[in-house]
């Protein structure tokens, strides 16, 4: 059997070339959804801060179906460098450019031949999503009837399984009890709230086609039919009626306190009247607790009396600095520009959080959810309803102009590691010891602002080597009349 | 010689002061009776301690356990780009009230106004402002009073409804053939008037008429008799060497008291080199603060005022050479002052508050004679804000009762209230077919009319004034409008069909008729909120026909016997359009220190042969009023002030004091403000005044000082002498303080403070110093942190006069710190006597130890107490605290602080620019709001500033300087312009 190798040579050839020819041909087959999905990326980081597909003119105009009204030659040239199309009188380019407010569009040059066409052909392919059809009515949200608010609230807390799988139950991360700022997923409330309100959530379109990548992760076991999902409404239009309260922490010292009361109360009733413990150094020994318990705590919350540091409460938006300012390195007086020339901070509006969040649509951790909030206050015409966390007493005049612009002092310095806080929370305790050592040890530019030259004599003093330097307590930083008036 | 300076009769007669019982309560408890009550009737005892002692720790434990209560911070959703939380914002606009202009600035804190100030660009008032234009901003926030929307015999109704029935029945009347009246206070907006004369186009048959309470009539006749147009000219006092005042209040309420007390001021200035003075003659009935600044003041009966003006002219035609007039007093002053006008002619003034016809001509006939006209007397740049002529208004009523006028409106106008014969106008209203209102405040005449369409506050409102002839200004709104009001001008185009709103029509008319060009124009003159015209100047021929023929009348009056009664407007009410304005209500009247009320004021000797006291009431005409016994006052006659007595106007207004205008009448073509031959009765039982008269006495001590020009001119320090002596013996014992950065301080000129009382107001705006109400007046709890003191000098039929106002004085070596157990008040490294209220336990050792008597206790909590209704105990009152002042909590003490809120803000500001800061920069609320200046503010340690070279002037001197206070605030003696022996 000598030929028998080499027809089985010839054989393995033959299945080598097959596979070859099958894995060429898989390559070029799957080099066109290469291109595809090449396109969307580039898409995606370079076009859509301007221009969104299948929503209208944002920045720039709508693209989709451009590619039927546009030689492609064109717009080719026109993505490259636009301005040198207008410059060199190009009518349709000149239409364009004065159609859009006379905005230019950006140059990219460093995109390639190929990439740019692969942009093209993405416009060219898309499709707008299309929608789900389904049974029951999708724009109802009153007038659920009690067995279907019943039947939503089951499948909320996972006691009716889902038709189509999906085991955990939603209030795993829905949280229902509490409003709930640890968690980066909305709480039944905030879902409810957003789904009652008239510009408010589509639960159908966002349960069956997910709006974010976080979404998407989180509700990939999840395929709600349509009845379900309006089981589910039904419920949350019920919740959205209730309230919810923030967490409460056991009162741990004021039981302390009034145990000690009972306690001493026993031992002054047993030493005086019942007598039925025999020796009264016990007696002596629970009054002396006592009492040393209740100074003590009477000496701490007196102090500590309308100071609220570390107060962290739960917000209406679960806005994270650390996000903002510690990831994305914002600028503090970015959004808190008014710092600068004003007594207040500001809390920024609407407009500004808006000057990002036209484009950037989904957060990291909470997805659309928490920024929809914004869009939805402005719509409706209600602002954010910010909880308040440093209130300074009305008697005391603070300015951030002077501490920020005039005093140069950052903003960590009493507003502690901003950039690391998910949660905001109350760094200093804004107690008046506190600003009047920082008085006594702040040194104040002195020689740099002209506005202090009037100081003659702290001068004098600076340039006979009397002082060093000038700390905010010699130029009258601890007057009450700076801050108290 | 020491002067004796007194402050009221009772002290100069060494009388002791009826015990005021201040303390006391209504039924003559007093507070610390009823405590001991309280505690005799409860066993005190150790029990009690312990209980006490128990319910603190139980307190402790539970508030322990409170929780702060949740703020929230609510930012904007798009935030406009000229608001800045935290920050203000100033408008550019005008205040006219129908009586008196001023182009203002309006401070708006977070979208609401909290304050006016004067607005330097203006040629016309150049920063000046009135008590009553400061007080405007509060009258925005008048929940009460204000009309809330449209209706219909006090039934809300629609404005499309209104607009439909009053358009209906306009027509109505105006087909039948039958008149409307348009009534209004004087017009000064000249795109209303074009509005006006539209309105009348498109409703023929319809008549404008103006109307004014306290008119300017008399004078608008004279000078159509002598220069043959109606019209008011404008007066120059800064130009004027000799000043003779026949009546006229002209620093407190006569044309434009802004303006004149700043124009006056320059000639009474002796800072910065300047060594004259004007001299100034004042003959009047009432003792007003006019008079009181005047070198020869004589107190003359109402009566005696016109032969007074012709024996005037005789003694001048007599130095000219001319024929003088039948009649004419011969009064011992007339040729002395004739010789001193005849010298100063062309720069002397002579004017007379009169509303005489006969009176205004002779007037006229005397300056012209002095050529004052052209030169101190404008008649090239008339003053348009006095337009009303009496005849047509009483014209109006007789027509209205011969049912010859079928419809009218009125605008800005309470004729039930302030016309002489109510009675005769309510019977001509119910005559009408349509009765409309525009006033946007409720009001006695409201009562008695179908129609309301209320208007806009001014500071919601869009308009423009042209006060003088060519000086225009705008008006622009400082907030959104609070009620469902309208604009009157937006009304009358909807009822004459014009398309379009008031806004593009003024701004239209601005760049059609007065800019005469584009956008950019009208921002400007919005921003500036003046525009000035090129005033091409008429020349005015005098005719001197009318002369002889008006001193046989006068001459041909006749005297009666009994007292006489002049009615006045006061600085507060002025002719009652704001009475119902708490601040004013409370502000007290520079010469009687009353408020609360107004009252018959009568001279001491008077009083002592009529057998009248203090606290009797009298009755007058039909009025019974408490009577004043007032220095100064002429002999045989009554002064009483108008704007009270108010049946409808307001919960401040309503049923203070009696209506004067019941005592005005009409003769000779005008309305007359004066009475003769009235009998006065006394009637049963006693009235008590509110007066801060003996409040806060100085007791005699030398705390104003005074001297002649003369001797002014030979010693700058005359008068002042002591305090070279208290300088040189200036030693002490402590280590001195050194204010190493600055050192603020406050100088206020004697010579030309007029009294006015705008700084008491403009401090009360800044401040949020709270309104007390009579009953704590009366307990001397008044809580103004700056008060003007009045001292009388010489014998009481007629004293010289001097105000002082004050304040704290920042006393580097301060009484009041030394005693506070707790440091609550302490000294400022800038030299400020510093107020920390939440240390201040209220121990009012403080108060005790002040030798000023500047601080005040907070008796109550004023901003939440609903038994003080004024205008703190409603969310709406409130919106006019300054947001940058505390309000002060019960049991605390507060006074003056300098303004250091706006010590703070300008100083960041400098900061922030990086430079220093410049001289007069900083102005505290009553050195910018003083019309004539008097008041400086600024830094010591700067050796260039103002203030430095104030302090350094021989007639500085400072308040109780042998008590070693060292004080911050530094007094310029005053310099009286008469001749030495009188000294």
């Amino acid at each position: 059997m000598s030929h028998t190798p080499f027809v089985s040579g010839f054989r393995q050839v033959n299945i080598v070339l097959a596979s070859l020819a099958t894995i060429i041909l898989i390559t070029l087959h799957s080099s066109g959804a290469f291109a595809q999905d090449q396109g969307k990326q580039l898409f995606e980081k370079n076009c859509q801060v301007c221009h969104r597909l299948g929503e209208g003119k944002l920045v720039g105009p709508e693209l989709a179906g451009i590619t039927a009204t546009r030689e492609r030659e064109w717009l080719v040239k026109f993505i490259r460098n636009s301005k040198e199309l207008i410059d060199s009188g190009d009518p349709i380019a000149v239409k364009v450019f004065e159609e859009n407010n006379k905005i230019p569009m950006q140059s990219f040059t460093n995109l390639s031949n190929g990439e740019i066409n692969s942009i093209i052909d993405y416009i060219a392919n898309w499709q707008p999503p299309q929608k789900k059809e389904f049974t029951v009515d999708v724009n109802k949200k009153e007038g659920f009837t009690e067995i279907e608010i019943r039947r939503g609230e089951r499948m909320f807390y996972g006691l009716i399984p889902f038709e189509n799988g999906g085991t955990t139950a939603c209030n795993s991360c829905h949280y229902t009890k509490n409003s709930d700022s640890l968690n980066w997923s909305p709480s039944a409330h905030d879902l409810a709230v957003a789904f009652v309100d008239n510009s408010g959530m589509n639960i159908y379109e966002s349960l069956s086609e997910p709006t974010s990548e976080v979404m998407e992760n989180a509700h990939k076991e999840f395929k709600l039919t349509g009845e379900e999902i309006y089981n589910i409404s039904a419920f949350l239009y019920e919740f959205s009626h209730k309230e919810t309260k923030a967490f409460k922490i056991f009162p741990k010292r004021l039981m302390l306190f009034i145990l000690f009361a009972i306690l001493m109360t026993l031992a002054l009733i047993d030493l005086i009247f019942t007598k039925n413990i025999k020796y009264r150094i016990i007696h002596l020994i629970i009054i002396a607790v006592g009492l040393t318990v209740h100074f003590n705590i009477a000496m701490v919350e007196a102090q500590s009396l309308s100071r609220t540091q570390d107060y962290a409460p739960d917000q209406p938006i679960k806005f994270s600095h650390k996000i903002h300012a510690g990831d994305n390195q914002t600028d503090c007086r970015y959004c808190h520009h008014i710092a600068d020339f004003s007594k207040s901070a500001g809390i920024p509006s609407n407009d500004v959080c808006l000057n990002c969040h036209n484009v950037v649509l989904a957060g990291r951790n909470s997805g659309k959810f928490e920024i929809n909030k914004i869009k939805r206050s402005v719509e409706n015409g209600k602002p954010i309803k910010w909880i308040r966390i440093h209130n300074m007493q009305e008697h005391v005049f603070f300015s951030h102009s002077q501490h920020v612009n005039a005093g140069n002092i950052e903003c960590e310095t009493c507003h502690g590691p901003v950039a690391e806080m998910d949660i905001m929370k109350q760094f200093s305790d804004l107690s008046m010891g506190w600003c009047i050592n920082c008085h006594r040890d702040t040194r104040v530019n002195f020689k740099g602002n002209d506005y202090y030259s009037t100081y003659m004599k702290l001068h004098d003093d600076l340039k006979s080597g009397k002082l060093d330097s000038i700390t905010a307590e010699q130029i009258g930083g601890l007057d009450c009349m700076k801050c108290h008036y | 010689m020491e002067k004796k300076y007194w402050k009221s009769l009772d002290e100069l007669n060494n009388q002791t002061e009826p015990d005021l019982k201040t303390d006391q309560f209504p039924d003559g408890k007093n507070l610390l009776d009823i405590i001991d009550e309280e505690i005799s009737q409860k066993p005190s005892s150790r029990r009690n301690f312990l209980k006490f002692c128990g319910f603190s720790f139980a307190t402790a434990a539970i508030a322990s356990s409170c929780e702060n209560p949740v703020k929230k911070a609510i930012p904007y959703l798009n935030k406009p780009e000229e608001i800045t939380p935290g920050m203000a914002s100033h408008y550019a606009s005008t205040w006219f009230d129908g009586s008196e202009y001023s182009s203002i600035v309006v401070k708006v804190r977070d979208g609401r106004p909290v304050k006016i100030e004067g607005n330097n660009l203006s040629p016309i008032t150049r920063g000046g402002s009135s008590a009553r234009v400061q007080a405007s901003v509060l009258s925005l926030y008048d929940e009460h009073s204000r009309l809330k929307g449209p209706s219909k015999n006090r039934q809300e109704i629609a404005w499309q409804f209104l607009d439909n029935e009053i358009k209906a029945k306009l027509k109505e009347i105006s087909s039948a053939g039958e008149t409307s009246v348009l009534l209004t206070s004087p017009i000064i907006s000249p795109s209303t008037k074009k509005l006006i004369d539209e309105f009348i186009a498109a409703y023929p048959g319809l008549k404008h008429v103006v109307y004014e309470p306290v008119s300017f009539s008399g004078m608008l006749m004279a000078n159509k008799a002598t220069y043959g147009e109606a019209m008011v000219p404008s007066y120059h006092f800064d130009k004027a060497e000799v000043i003779a005042s026949f009546d006229c209040d002209f620093l407190g309420t006569w044309l434009a008291p802004a303006e004149f007390a700043q124009d006056y001021a320059v000639m009474r200035s002796l800072t910065d080199g300047e060594n004259r003075l004007s001299h100034h003659v004042q003959f009047e009935t009432r003792l007003s603060i006019t008079g009181s600044k005047a070198d020869k003041r004589y107190p003359v009966k109402p009566s005696e005022i016109g032969s007074l003006i012709t024996g005037l002219y005789n003694q001048i035609a007599q130095l000219a050479g001319i024929s003088g007039l039948p009649g004419g007093s011969d009064h011992e002053s007339l040729p002395v002052l004739a010789g001193q006008l005849w010298k100063s002619r062309g720069k002397s003034i002579v004017v007379c508050g009169s509303n005489e016809v006969n009176e205004q001509i002779i007037i006229n006939g005397i300056n012209e004679l002095l050529q004052n006209s052209g030169n101190t007397i404008d008649y090239s740049a008339p003053v348009l804000t006095k337009q009303a002529i009496d005849s047509e208004m009483e014209g109006l009523v007789s027509q209205m009762n011969d049912n010859k006028v079928g419809g009218l409106i009125l605008w800005n106008v309470n004729p039930v209230y302030d016309y002489y014969e109510t009675e005769k106008f309510i019977s001509g209203l119910k005559k009408l077919k349509l009765s409309v209102s525009l006033n946007s405040t409720t009001d006695e005449t409201l009562e008695h009319i179908t129609y309301s369409a209320p208007a806009h506050h001014y500071l919601e409102s869009w308009g423009d004034a042209e006060p003088v002839k060519g000086n225009f200004s705008l008006m622009q709104p400082a907030i959104r409008p609070l009620f469902s009001t309208r604009l009157p001008q937006e009304s009358l185009m909807k009822w004459m069909g014009k398309e379009g709103n008031y806004y593009e029509y003024l701004k239209n008319y601005w760049q059609t008729e007065i800019l005469k060009s584009g956008d950019a124009e009208w921002t400007k003159a919005l921003q500036d909120g003046v525009f000035q015209t090129e005033n091409a100047g008429k020349t005015i021929i005098f005719n001197a026909s009318a002369l002889s023929a008006s001193a046989t009348v006068i001459n041909t009056a006749t005297e009666k016997s009994g007292f006489e009664v002049s009615v006045y407007q006061n600085l507060s009410m002025g002719n009652g359009q704001h009475t119902n304005n708490p601040w004013l209500m409370e502000l007290p009247d520079p010469i009687s220190k009353v408020c609360w009320d107004n009252f018959a004021s009568i001279s001491p000797a008077s009083a002592r042969e009529a057998g009248f006291v203090k606290g009797n009431i009298v009755k007058v005409g039909e009025l019974e009023l408490p009577l004043l016994i007032q220095p100064g006052q002429a002999d045989g006659t009554i002064s009483l002030a108008l704007g009270y007595g108010h049946t409808a106007f307001g919960k401040v207004a309503n049923g203070v004091g009696k209506n004067a205008y019941k005592l005005t009448g009409f003769s000779n073509g005008n309305r007359t403000y004066t009475l003769t031959g009235i009998k006065l009765t006394k009637v049963a039982g006693e009235y008590k005044l509110a007066s801060t008269q003996m409040h806060h006495s100085m007791e005699g001590r030398p705390i104003v000082r005074e001297t002649n020009l003369e001797s002014y001119l030979q010693r700058p320090d005359s008068g002042n002498e002591l305090h070279a002596e208290f300088e040189e013996k200036h030693v002490t014992l402590y280590k001195e303080v050194e204010f190493k950065g600055h050192h603020w301080a406050l100088a206020v000129d004697l010579n030309k403070c007029s009294g006015c009382s705008t700084c008491v107001i403009a401090c009360q705006a800044e401040n949020n110093i709270p309104v007390v109400g009579k009953e704590e007046v009366m307990k001397a709890r008044s809580m103004h942190w700056m008060r003007i003191d009045r001292y009388y000098n010489g014998d009481e039929k007629n004293p010289e006069v001097v105000f002082q106002p004050l304040m704290c004085q920042h006393c580097d070596n301060a009484p009041c710190e030394n005693v506070c157990p707790v440091s609550a008040t302490n000294h400022s490294s800038e030299g400020l006597n510093q107020m920390a209220y939440n240390r201040c336990v209220g121990t009012k050792y403080c108060i005790n130890n002040c030798p000023y008597k500047v601080r005040r206790f907070n008796w109550f909590r004023y901003a939440t107490n609903e038994k003080f209704d004024y205008h703190l105990n409603s969310d709406l009152g409130r919106l006019v605290l300054n947001p940058d002042v505390t309000v002060r909590e019960r049991g605390v003490v507060e006074k003056c602080s300098f303004c250091v809120q706006r010590l703070q803000e300008k100083k960041l500001l400098a900061k922030n620019e990086n430079r220093p800061l410049r001289d007069g920069e900083i102005q505290t609320a009553c050195a910018q709001a003083c019309p004539s200046n008097a008041i400086v503010f600024g830094d010591t340690n700067d050796p260039e500033s103002r203030i430095s070279k104030l302090f350094k002037d021989p007639r500085n001197y400072h308040l109780l300087e042998e008590l070693h206070t060292l004080p911050s605030v530094g007094y310029l003696t005053l310099v009286r312009n008469k001749p030495s022996e009188e000294a």
